[in-house]
């Protein structure tokens, strides 16, 4: 299992990279990660809707909601311009750190 | 019997005591709690369990109540100067100044001609030229005003940004 600092600094950048794939809703957002990762990345489920709507609040994502296949009220979340350009420096800066750690690691086996 | 309906509604006072607010979270968290609910019972769990489960997963009520809290909590949106009303007030202090420093030179001249003949100058060229100036004075103080807020306003977004990118 993933360490919950970990979970909680990845959060977003998952968010922001799984809905540039196109809008999706919370229960779905969770369940992909959680296929994503073998089920070793788990959040809180609750706790994913707080950082949406903070990710909103802050213009990067926005919502609107409709009619699920079930009939259900659901409330679908997209990418904005901004939250393309938050996750296009995530990437940038979680492969900075990945490659750092790749470097290192490569270095321990030499 | 397990009855889901009342379950939810139990579970729906428990959130609104706790204080999450309604209808936006606690509807998208009652909608998440029923998918969740589904598909447990799909995978065959008992009705009690899945729903037990699902509570379970949602998260505790404080914790939740804490963090969608931090959501308005935050003042980042409302710390940002909107950009249109600073648009109009500048043009509108561009157009005080441009109808005030005409309506000042307009005057002058016309004291001038009025001088040449040595006639003093009427009460109504006085309150004009007062007023015309004044309108300049307007137009400066509003150019001013939105100048100083655009700076201001720029300097909020950029850190707003920087702190949405950490």
């Amino acid at each position: 299992m993933i360490r919950k600092e970990l979970v909680a600094a990845s959060a977003e950048p998952l968010i922001l990279s799984l809905l540039a794939k196109g809008e999706s809703y919370g229960y779905a957002i969770i369940q992909e990660v959680k296929a994503r990762s073998d089920g070793k990345l788990q959040w809180t489920d609750g706790m994913l809707y707080p950082v949406l709507h903070r990710m909103e609040h802050r213009g990067l994502i926005k919502s609107r909601w409709a009619e699920s296949e079930t009939g259900r009220k659901r409330k679908y979340y997209s990418l904005k311009k901004d939250g393309k350009t938050a996750m296009a420096k995530h990437h940038e800066q979680w492969s900075l750190v990945h490659s750092v750690l790749a470097g290192l690691r490569k270095e321990q086996y030499v | 019997m397990f009855d889901l309906e009342r379950s939810i509604a139990e579970w729906r006072k428990q959130m609104l005591t706790a204080g999450i607010k309604t209808p936006v979270p606690l509807e998208e968290l009652e909608g998440h709690l029923r998918e969740d609910f589904e598909q447990q019972a799909r995978s065959g769990s008992s009705a009690q369990q899945a729903f037990d489960g699902a509570v379970q997963r949602i998260g505790q009520t404080s914790t939740l109540t804490t963090e969608f809290g931090k959501v308005g909590g935050t003042k980042e949106g409302s710390r940002i100067i909107p950009a249109k009303p600073l648009i109009i007030i500048g043009v509108l202090g561009v157009i005080c100044m441009v109808v005030g420093s005409c309506g000042h030179w307009w005057i002058l001249r016309v004291a001038s001609e009025i001088g040449r003949f040595g006639a003093p100058l009427n009460d109504d060229l006085e309150r004009w030229n007062t007023q015309s100036l004044l309108l300049l004075c307007l137009g400066v103080a509003l150019l001013l005003i939105s100048s100083i807020a655009c700076v201001v306003g720029r300097r909020r977004k950029s850190q707003h940004k920087k702190e949405a990118y950490v």
